[in-house]
């Protein structure tokens, strides 16, 4: 660490920072937690795989929504009807 | 024969029609998430972590340990066919395996690995088999300034033995534990670091923070490298290994397994580190150096064993003295956790059924893995035909949904999405995560111990060193430190870990 300081220390470069897919990870998975309640799981998921697919450079809505359509049908099938977790399922609007 | 009689004990529970279920899955999963690069078990196992709350314990840990060793298996297979690493115990094994593939010789690069991973697991079962009852032993005469000192030394050697500058990793360890300071001090009943949110009274969850860190902050990761899958197209013929093949993979898939069934006891140790040992090694001693990296097929024999040894034999600290010594292991400790069952000797002595039947698991995993690896092998290859693009949404989801489902409360979603960032920041200033979240596991307990025996002492601190354990271990840690200072063994630990 104290090498750091020197005067002979070698200069590192910073990696370059890819703020954008960053920004779609984190924000998929914070708008995950704040629509799980109002949106339910449905809506909720959509919204999780629609925005982080944004991440991705090579981004079609055609496979984003395939991919939501598909993987919101399998977590319906695996946690709320295999595992059984207590999960709001649909909009709180409908209960 | 007290280990017949334990081993039967355990093949009465791993026998379960449910538990062979759940180590199957387990095996399946592992396979399936060690072939696809991106997703390790780290990963995987904190996604499972909540959704094994509605297991029986023994179920849930044999399954979980299956992931852990079905990635070695399934690694292996992306770093043959494609020049990828499945999983990062299977780095080395490109080097040669992939070499391999392009002259026609992947059936045969395959084999191997499956062979050395069985031969190394059924090895490791033993080890682990025979080494518990004089550790247990052992771990119940400690007192808490031995645990302590047992600690200290897990950590330190942790730093020692990771990547990158041992500075980095002791800052690491040291910020890990101060995250683990958040909460109530439990024997004053004091808030710590909780800003009033009630959602930390109760400390960090560690979950939250693995899987901002391993799962989402990898994705962002890999987002960024765009790598080209060079998948070898021709058929997978020819599985079987010559007999001139047989007499080179033997020796090297005995001296594999041997190094890491050692490796994978010691704190930091395990598959990773096995691997890459047993590489260097297998070019040491070979007559025909020149070979490496041109397709010996002892540099794919040796690290696909060791690597499988090193991750069955990690679990011997975290059994036997409740000690993590790799952040799949302190994932365990939260599996444990959850079902209310406190790592260390008393697993053995007071869940005798859970114990020996995670160990047996273990080899009857090990040959379902056999199975599942050599002639599906095709169907596995297929997986990697999926684009990264559909991939990571569907871990994004997982992750989620396994984050919400640990209290059933979005704070720890955010948690998560902050810890993302947060890891993301890691991997751009080099730093490893991993002595970060063991520190963050062990804090506690390091805590605790530390209190104990200073209460016990009524706060004398030079008992660390009066009690010959305790000091012994101290001392171990400290020589440890030293010898990283040395010139030689410096530069040497570097060229190691760089290959």
């Amino acid at each position: 660490m104290l090498s750091a300081v020197r005067r002979t220390a070698e200069r590192q470069e910073l990696q370059r920072w890819d703020l954008k897919g960053l920004a779609w990870v984190t924000g998929s998975v914070a708008l995950f937690a704040l629509l799980l309640f109002p949106l339910g799981l449905m809506g909720a998921l959509f919204v999780l795989i629609v925005v982080s697919s944004k991440a991705s450079p090579e981004f079609t809505w055609t496979g984003a929504l395939a991919n939501a359509a598909v993987l919101i049908t399998l977590c319906l099938l695996v946690f709320v009807y295999g595992l059984g977790l207590q999960l709001p399922v649909w909009p709180a609007l409908l209960n | 024969m007290d280990l017949f009689h334990n081993l039967a004990i355990g093949f009465s529970t791993a026998a379960q029609p449910a538990n062979l279920l759940y180590a199957f899955f387990g095996c399946l999963l592992g396979t399936l998430i060690g072939v696809l690069p991106g997703l390790g078990p780290l990963a995987t196992i904190a996604m499972l972590l909540p959704i094994t709350y509605a297991l029986q314990p023994d179920s849930a840990l044999i399954m979980l340990a299956g992931i852990y060793y079905g990635a070695q298996y399934g690694g292996s297979t992306t770093a043959i066919v494609v020049n990828l690493p499945g999983e990062s115990s299977s780095v080395v094994t490109t080097i040669d395996g992939y070499q391999m593939a392009k002259q026609g010789r992947a059936g045969v690069a395959l084999s191997t690995a499956a062979i050395g991973s069985f031969f190394a697991g059924c090895v490791a079962t033993l080890a682990l088999a025979a080494l518990a009852g004089p550790l247990t032993a052992a771990a119940l005469l400690f007192g808490p300034k031995e645990f302590f000192a047992l600690m200290i030394l897990g950590l330190i050697l942790a730093s020692v033995l990771s990547s990158g500058p041992f500075i980095e990793g002791i800052g690491m360890v040291v910020l890990g534990m101060l995250l683990s300071l958040v909460g109530t001090d439990l024997s004053t009943g004091t808030q710590r670091f909780a800003f009033g949110i009630p959602q930390l009274f109760d400390g960090l969850d560690f979950v939250p923070l693995a899987m901002g860190i391993f799962g989402f902050a990898e994705i962002v990761k890999n987002l960024e490298q765009d790598d080209k899958l060079s998948l070898v197209t021709q058929k997978i013929a020819n599985l079987f290994p010559t007999r001139e093949d047989f007499r080179r993979m033997v020796p090297a898939i005995l001296r594999g397994t041997a190094l890491g069934t050692l490796l994978g006891v010691l704190p930091g140790g395990g598959a990773v580190l096995s691997s890459f040992a047993s590489y260097t090694l297998e070019k040491k001693l070979s007559k025909h150096p020149e070979q490496f990296g041109k397709g010996a097929i002892e540099g794919v024999a040796g690290p696909e064993s060791a690597n499988n040894a090193g991750a069955q034999t990690s679990f011997i600290p975290l059994l036997t003295l409740g000690v993590p010594s790799n952040v799949v292991m302190a994932l365990m400790v939260g599996a444990m956790n959850i079902h209310n069952i406190q790592p260390g000797p008393e697993v053995m002595t007071k869940n005798p059924r859970l114990f020996w039947g995670l160990i047996v698991s273990m080899w009857v995993g090990n040959l379902m893995l056999l199975i599942l690896n050599l002639p599906l092998v095709g169907l596995w290859v297929k997986l990697l035909t999926i684009p990264y693009r559909y991939l990571f949404p569907a871990i994004m989801v997982f992750c989620s949904i396994g984050v919400y489902s640990i209290n059933s409360g979005t704070f720890e979603v955010y948690e998560a999405a902050i810890f993302c960032v947060f890891g993301y920041l890691l991997i751009k200033l080099q730093l490893p995560a991993a002595p970060l979240l063991l520190g963050l596991v062990l804090g506690p307990a390091i805590e605790e111990n530390f209190r104990r025996a200073m209460v016990l002492s009524r706060g004398d601190v030079s008992v660390f060193l009066t009690s010959p354990l305790s000091a012994a271990l101290l001392v171990a840690a400290a020589i440890a430190i030293v010898l990283l200072m040395l010139p030689t063994i410096r530069s040497r630990r570097e060229e190691a870990l760089q290959e």
